[in-house]
This record gives structure tokens, C-alpha cells and sequence, in this order.
């Protein structure tokens, strides 16, 4: 498969700008994840990929191939790609088999040896071959739509929210099992959502996307760990970003003395620490800071702990196991480890 | 109130900016296929020629003349008729057809389902059918009493079809709520119930006022003289005089009047529930004493309206066949009437295609406006219709009068909004999604629409045929203006036996018509049920 590029694509509808120059460039066989609250415009960057719509301004290249851009646009049907919307969308009226093969050339479609290849492929056992979508659950659905975007062998494929209509106990198995079938068959893949568990879990690398501008291209640990700004930060997972003054590599925060990260000259700024850094003592010791626990939520296998840090009431969050949970109004001692990456005081930026 | 307001959401204006544009939003597109809506528009304009007709006739001839024409007693003497036999006979079919509606729905009734049958199987007899049963029994039923009687009864499934849906579709929690709230059964049903039901219960009279405004045959044979009876006589006696085309003229205001009202209660017609789930079935109220006269209410009913105009016809058939039997005639009758009908139907569901899909893939003003130009001829009357492709016929293309497919376009005219309906729900079930899908896997328009598009809506378009077809099958004004010369239908071979006062002779044509037509009363009762 071919790799993909994306070049200052601009698209506004009406008077309302949907994408701002938006340059992206997905590898070959690599998945990457577009990232991005309701609105921001990540779907609209799927269609003008997938070829329903064309860009105002821009190029959209597969491999060398420029299939949108200057003045010309090579229509959906001719692009080759893989498109897996929300809820699959399998023809209702027709077998599973005849849903696979629906793309391929009609000799091909009798080749039955392809079909049962491709359940393989996404985890599906032979037997589902001759239902029709209604009698298959969400999550089998969703796999036969990945099998009959990956037939007849795709530039790229493109899958929009394709997990979010899925109950939870479903999504992950459904995760995982597409995931793979797209590794095994060394796709392309532009994976659009909002859920930062799904984007950070599959992806190779993670498109955030805010307010119709790409704001950080990286990887899913760069994404996690050094967002580009505090509004990535709280977007990408759990935040408590506190202001801090940075001396010496050394920010000094409600928190104590965290060692600060980032290209950061001395003087205010704002730390981001994730509340897994956050750790809790019984008992005081040099550089922990008290703090009261205000409320505890039990999830089970992990637990997120509120706390006021004393003696400014500054609310932080932790997240610690499950086991040996401090009870709400208990006094405790807060550690961080890890460093942490700071930002300029000024920018808040809503994410 | 909310409920109230809450209309169907019409698709917004593209566009990002804060809140996500739902995927409906985003297929809205603003070009429109040219050949798409190039056909789409003649299709509308086909449908409009009646209106255009009458319009530029009443503007060619001259505002003096109009006066001339329309302002004679003989005029309001029958304006004076058909407003209060339409009035009378909204009032009446919404009573009892929402009444008849809760007793089936809501109440303890004893044997609902087959109440539930009984009550709409009117339909399925054409209202000339029925009031040739009563008039072969009493000539007591001519004039203003028996007219109101007969065309009530044709026509109070009507109003009970909608409503009935609507109460099955209404959550009896807001009933149960009104009850805890210290609300007795009466003022429950009129501050709580009553209110749901509004939309469905006048949509339902309208559209009584409507037929009724349309309606021949009953009211010729009962004597009553109305707008339409007046502008067949006419008709008959001047051929095109300009006296009949005026009286089309009125009479097509009136029902755009009606139309006008239909229309804007369309937009709010679906608030009986909101939310997702199907509620609970309602707990039946208990009718307690009033159960045996209530049930006798029913019985009576059913009587009047099933078991007359049946009777008589049963009578008239042993009778007639102990005289004469006409096999042949018979036989070549029902071919030319499911032949006619069969033909109307295929037309009239091509022709609602194209515009379907406008309205439903590409919403817009374009759409909406080519939409509601089809809609007319639910309020167009059969003789008006009739009248205008006959003048235009003879004016412009004389080698097309009296012949079928003049016919044929006419029951399309007239019958393209049940078409419409049909297809129109059956396309908007299919999701634009599967589209976007099968252009990705590399298919063209041509083939989405053959393999994935036709085979997804091919039950629509089946039942919107059906539709049209059993309409066909009974069709009478337009009928006996425009049927070629020696070509009988059965209802035209019914009406001339009814009209030489040959009751049995006519009697084995109406059976055959309640026959056929029995078919769509099953499709309107499963429809109903499947679509509050």
C-alpha cells in the first residue's frame, strides 16, 4: 500500500472554514489515528480523503498519484480506497459474502476462497458467511465492513468513528481484532475519533486536531507525555496543570518541587502532572505537601482520588490501584514522580 | 408546550464551526443533478396542469364574465350545499371516528381486534357503491340527511385510521401521570389525550373534506347536488361550457383552502411520541355499565356501514343472477379495469421516483416546492382533472382525447401523492452512507442505484403501485369523461347500470370492485400501524 499526504488542505462551507491548512503525512502501512473533539473538522478531512467532497485549496497525494489538487479531483470511485463509516453500514439486503465481494469484479465475486480469507483476516469464523447483517451483532458487523473495504485491496483505508456505536464489552475485542487485521494486511489506515483511549491503544501515530487546525502529529507517547499546549494536554487524558515558577529545570508548584521539561526560559509558567505521577503517603515525609481528600471514585481496578492541597485548597486529582483507598476528609501526603512538561503561564488554550 | 414545538427537525445549513453537523446535515448539497431535477420539475409541472387550467382559463375570460357566471343563485344555492354537507360531515366523521378510535384503543371493549377490522372495511367499498345499497333499499336517503349519513359512513375510517395510530403510539404514562395528578377519565381525555390527538384527528377531517369536495358518484345517486355533481351535469348537457369550468374554478379554490390547512398541519403531525422504545400497551379503561350500550353504539355502526350497502348488494346478486349473468361483459370489464389500473400504477411510480429523490437526497426549497406540486392532486378533484385534459386535449392535441393514455395521465394526476408517500418513506430508510460506501468499493452511480439502491426499496415502490392500482380499480369521474369510446370499465359499467335504475344488473360490478379494492384496505390498516 501506498503512503499518504495531505498538503495545506483548506475546506470551508458556506462561510463557515471547517479545515485551515491542514498538512498531514501518513506512512505507509501505518495506522493513524485523527484525534479530535465533536466539530473540529476530522471528519470533513475523511471525506476529502475518501474523495466525496474536494478540497478549496490544497493536494491530497496517494503515494505519488495526486488525487486532489490543482484544479483536478479523481472521483471516489476511481481512488481505491477502503471506507469503513459509523455502524459499518453493510448493504442490508445482502449476505455477508455478497458484502465482501460487493467492490470486486464479478468474476472475482465467485471466488469463495477470498471471502473466507478475508473473515479470517478480521477474526470471523467461516460460518457467518451466508448470514445477512441483521443477524450479526454490532462488533461482527463492524468486522465485515472492514473486510469488505480491505477486498479489493485499497491505497487506503479510512475508517470514521467506526467503534463508537459499539457497547463497551464489544469495542475493545472490535478494537483489537480490526487493528490487527489491518496490520496483517499491511494497510494504509486513517483512523478518525474522539476517543483519546482508542486513538493512544491502535494508533502509530496521533493527529490532534482543534478547531479545524492540526496541532500536534506524533506519536501516541509524545501525544501523552509532551503535549504541544495545556489544551492537548487535558484533551489527550486526565491533566491537573498548575501554575508553577521554573528555576533552574525545577518548577515550585502546589505540588512541592517537580523537575520541570520543555524549553522554558525561568519565570512562571504552567506544569502539566498526569494523576497516575500523583502518589499517596500516609505518613509525611521531606518534600511531600498535605492535601484533604475530598471524594473518591471506585472503579475497581483503579480508583480516581480528589484532593484539596493544603494549605491553599488547590484541587488535584490522583489516580492510584484499587487496593488501600484513603476514605473522603482523610489527611494525606502527596508525592509526584516522574518530570513533568511545563508551558508558557499565559497560553490557556480551551481544548 | 414542548411536545408541541417539537416538529421534525428540517436539516440546517451546512457547516462546522462549535457543533458537529450531523451527517444528515452534511449530505445536504446545493447543486442539484441537472437531469434529476429537469425531470423532477416536468414531473411537477405534469401534475399542475389542472391548476394551470382552470387559472388561465378564469384570467382569459375575463373578470365581467366571472361575475357574470358565478354570481346566480343557482351558484350559491350549491356553494350553500357542499359547505354544509363538508362541514357536517368533518364534524360527524371526527366524532365518531375518534371515539370509535378509544373505544378500540383504550377501552375494555370486548373483541377489539375484530372492531378494529370491521371499523375500516368501509374503505375498501367506494362511497357510489355504498349509497347504491341504500338508495336500491330507500329512496328515503336522497337529499341533505341521507347524503350526510352515507358519505359519513364512507368516510369516518378516515379520521379513525390516523387517530387510532396516534393513540397506540401515545405513551399512557402521560395518561397514568394525568391520573396521579387527580385528573377523573373525562378531563384526563380532554386536557391530556385530546390535545395528542388534535394533528391526527383534523389531518383526518381535512382529508374527509377533501374526498368529499371530490366525490361523484354517492352524491349524484343519492340526488344531492354539489359543486362536482353540478359540473358533470354541465359537462353532459354544454360540453365545455364555460359555466363548468367557473364551478371548477370554486371548487378548486375550496379545496386548495382545505389543502392550505393539511399542509400546515403535516409539519407538527408526529408528536404523539417522542423518544426512543415503543411504550408499554396501555391499561384498558373499564367501561363499566356503559359497556352494553356502548357495544350496541358499535354494532350499530358496523351495521350501517358494512352490513346495508353488503346486504343489498348480496340481495341484488341472487337476484340479478337468477335473471341474467353477463360472463362476458364481466370478464372484458374487470381486464379493462385492471389493465387501466395496472398501467396508472406503473406510470404513476416512475413518475413519483425521480421527484422522491429529490426531496428526500437533496433537501431544499427546489425540492420541497416540486414536492408539494405533486401533492395537489390530493385535493384536485376527479371531474376537475377530468375537465382540464379533456379541453386541453381537444385545444391542443385533438389525437389525444379519448384515448388511455390521456386516461392513464389523468390517474396519475390524481393518484401520484399515494405513490409519492410510499416511495418517499421507502427512500428515506435507505441510508446516503451506503452510497458513500459503494462509490469508495469503486461503483458507479448507475450500478449503486441497480445493486444496492433499486433492491433496497423495491417493497416501497411495490406498495405505493399497490396503492395507485386499487385507486384505479375504483375510479369513476374521470373515468366516464375521458374512457375511450367503447372501452367499460367496472365502475363505468356499474354507473350505467345504476343510472338506468338496473340495480341487479349492476350488482356483480360493484362486487367485483369491493373485491379488488378489499386488498387496500389491509395495506392502509398495516400501514397505519407500522407508521404512527
Amino acid at each position: 500500500m501506498t503512503a499518504l499526504t495531505v498538503r495545506g488542505v483548506t475546506k470551508a462551507y458556506g462561510p463557515v472554514p471547517v479545515l485551515q491548512g491542514i498538512d498531514l503525512h501518513v506512512p505507509a502501512e501505518s495506522l493513524t489515528a485523527v484525534l479530535g473533539p465533536s466539530g473540529c473538522g476530522k471528519t470533513t478531512l475523511l471525506r476529502l480523503i475518501a474523495g466525496f467532497d474536494t478540497p478549496d485549496a490544497g493536494s491530497i497525494e496517494f503515494g505519488s498519484e495526486v488525487v486532489a489538487g490543482g484544479g483536478r479531483s479523481v472521483p471516489a470511485r476511481q481512488r481505491r480506497v477502503g471506507y469503513v463509516p459509523q455502524e459499518g453500514a453493510l448493504f442490508p439486503h445482502l449476505s455477508v459474502a455478497d458484502n465482501i465481494t460487493f467492490g470486486l469484479s464479478r468474476r472475482d465475486r465467485r471466488d469463495r476462497a477470498r471471502v473466507a480469507g478475508l473473515l479470517e483476516l478480521v477474526g470471523l469464523d467461516d460460518s457467518v458467511t451466508s448470514r445477512m447483517p441483521h443477524q450479526l451483532s454490532g462488533g461482527q458487523q463492524q468486522r465485515v465492513a472492514v473486510a469488505r473495504a480491505l477486498a479489493p485491496r485499497p491505497s487506503v483505508v479510512l475508517l470514521d468513528e467506526p467503534f463508537s456505536s459499539l457497547d463497551a464489552g464489544l469495542r475493545e475485542g472490535t478494537r483489537r481484532a480490526v487493528a490487527q487485521a489491518l496490520r496483517a494486511a499491511s494497510a494504509t489506515a486513517v483512523l478518525v475519533t474522539h476517543d483519546q483511549g482508542e486513538a493512544l491503544s491502535l494508533a502509530d501515530q496521533v493527529a490532534v486536531m482543534r478547531g479545524g487546525r492540526l496541532v500536534q502529529l506524533d506519536t501516541p507517547t509524545a501525544v501523552y507525555r509532551s503535549p504541544s499546549d495545556s489544551g492537548v494536554a487535558r484533551f489527550v487524558g486526565e491533566a491537573v496543570l498548575l501554575p508553577a515558577v521554573v528555576r533552574g529545570g525545577i518548577a515550585t508548584c502546589a505540588l512541592g518541587e517537580v523537575a520541570a521539561r520543555g524549553p522554558l526560559d525561568d519565570g512562571p509558567a504552567e506544569i502539566l502532572v498526569r494523576p497516575e505521577q500523583v502518589r499517596l503517603h500516609a505518613e509525611p515525609s521531606p518534600g511531600a505537601v498535605g492535601a484533604r481528600v475530598t471524594d473518591v471514585s471506585y472503579f475497581g481496578h483503579d480508583a480516581a482520588v480528589r484532593l484539596e492541597v493544603l494549605p491553599e485548597a488547590t484541587p488535584v486529582m490522583a489516580r492510584v490501584t484499587g487496593h488501600d483507598l484513603p476514605v473522603p476528609g482523610a489527611t494525606v501526603w502527596l508525592t509526584v514522580t516522574g518530570d513533568a512538561p511545563a508551558f508558557p503561564a499565559e497560553v490557556r488554550t480551551a481544548g | 408546550m414542548t411536545l408541541g414545538t417539537a416538529t421534525r427537525s428540517t436539516a440546517p445549513e451546512r457547516g462546522g464551526g462549535a457543533a458537529a453537523p450531523s451527517p444528515a446535515a452534511r449530505r445536504v448539497r446545493r447543486r442539484y443533478p441537472p437531469a434529476l431535477l429537469g425531470v423532477s420539475v416536468g414531473v411537477a409541472l405534469l401534475a399542475l396542469i389542472p391548476l394551470f387550467f382552470v387559472a388561465a382559463y378564469t384570467v382569459s375570460v375575463g373578470w365581467d364574465t366571472v361575475v357574470a357566471l358565478l354570481w346566480r343563485p343557482r351558484v350559491g344555492e350549491l356553494l350553500w350545499n357542499t359547505t354544509r354537507l363538508a362541514l357536517a360531515c368533518m364534524v360527524l366523521s371526527a366524532v365518531v371516528g375518534t371515539a370509535a378510535a378509544w373505544l378500540v384503543e383504550r377501552s375494555d371493549l370486548p373483541g377489539r381486534r375484530i372492531w378494529n377490522v370491521l371499523l375500516v372495511v368501509p374503505l375498501a367499498i367506494p362511497a357510489f357503491v355504498n349509497s347504491y345499497g341504500w338508495v336500491s333499499i330507500t329512496p328515503a336517503v336522497e337529499g341533505y340527511g341521507g347524503a350526510l349519513l352515507i358519505v359519513t359512513l364512507s368516510y369516518y375510517p378516515l379520521v379513525y385510521l390516523p387517530v387510532a395510530a396516534a393513540l397506540r403510539g401515545l405513551d399512557p404514562a402521560l395518561e397514568e401521570t394525568a391520573n396521579a395528578l387527580g385528573h377523573g377519565r373525562w378531563r384526563t381525555f380532554v386536557r391530556v389525550v385530546l390535545p395528542q390527538l388534535r394533528p391526527a384527528m383534523l389531518g383526518g377531517a381535512l382529508l374527509v373534506g377533501l374526498h368529499l369536495l371530490a366525490e361523484f358518484g354517492a352524491l349524484q345517486m343519492l340526488r344531492f347536488p354539489t359543486f362536482t355533481t353540478a359540473i358533470y351535469d354541465q359537462f353532459e348537457s354544454s360540453f365545455n361550457g364555460p359555466a363548468a369550468n367557473m364551478v371548477a374554478g370554486v371548487l378548486v379554490l375550496c379545496c386548495l383552502l382545505l389543502l392550505l390547512g393539511e399542509l400546515r398541519l403535516r409539519g407538527r403531525a408526529r408528536y404523539a411520541r417522542l423518544g426512543a422504545g415503543s411504550p408499554r400497551p396501555a391499561t384498558p379503561s373499564r367501561l363499566g355499565v356503559l359497556g352494553a350500550p356502548v357495544l350496541l353504539a358499535m354494532a350499530a355502526l358496523v351495521t350501517l356501514a358494512l352490513v346495508v350497502p353488503l346486504g343489498a348488494l348480496g340481495y341484488w346478486l341472487v337476484t340479478g343472477s337468477s335473471a341474467s349473468f353477463p360472463v362476458a361483459e364481466l370478464t372484458s370489464a374487470t381486464l379493462t379495469s385492471l389493465g387501466l389500473a395496472g398501467a396508472a400504477a406503473l406510470v404513476t411510480t416512475v413518475l413519483a421516483l425521480p421527484v422522491a429523490w429529490l426531496c428526500v437526497r437533496h433537501p431544499g426549497p427546489v425540492g420541497t416546492v416540486v414536492e408539494r406540486a405533486t401533492y395537489f392532486g390530493n385535493a384536485l378533484p376527479g371531474i376537475v382533472v377530468a375537465l382540464a385534459l379533456v379541453t386541453i386535449a381537444i385545444r391542443y392535441t385533438p389525437p389525444l382525447y379519448q384515448t388511455v393514455p390521456l386516461l392513464v395521465l389523468a390517474y396519475a394526476i390524481l393518484f401520484l401523492p399515494r405513490a409519492m408517500v410510499s416511495v418517499r418513506s421507502a427512500l428515506a430508510q435507505v441510508p446516503p452512507v451506503l452510497d458513500d460506501v459503494a462509490q469508495a468499493l469503486g461503483t458507479g452511480p448507475a450500478a449503486t442505484m441497480w445493486r444496492v439502491t433499486l433492491p433496497l426499496i423495491a417493497r416501497g415502490l411495490g406498495a405505493g403501485a399497490a396503492l395507485v392500482f386499487l385507486a384505479g380499480v375504483t375510479e369513476l369521474t374521470a373515468t366516464l369523461l375521458l374512457s375511450p369510446t367503447g372501452t367499460h370499465t367496472l365502475a363505468t359499467e356499474f354507473w350505467a347500470g345504476t343510472s338506468s335504475i338496473s340495480y341487479a344488473g349492476a350488482a356483480p360490478y360493484a362486487a367485483l370492485m369491493v373485491l379488488i379494492s378489499a386488498p387496500a384496505t389491509y395495506l392502509l390498516t398495516r400501514e397505519a400501524r407500522t407508521a404512527p
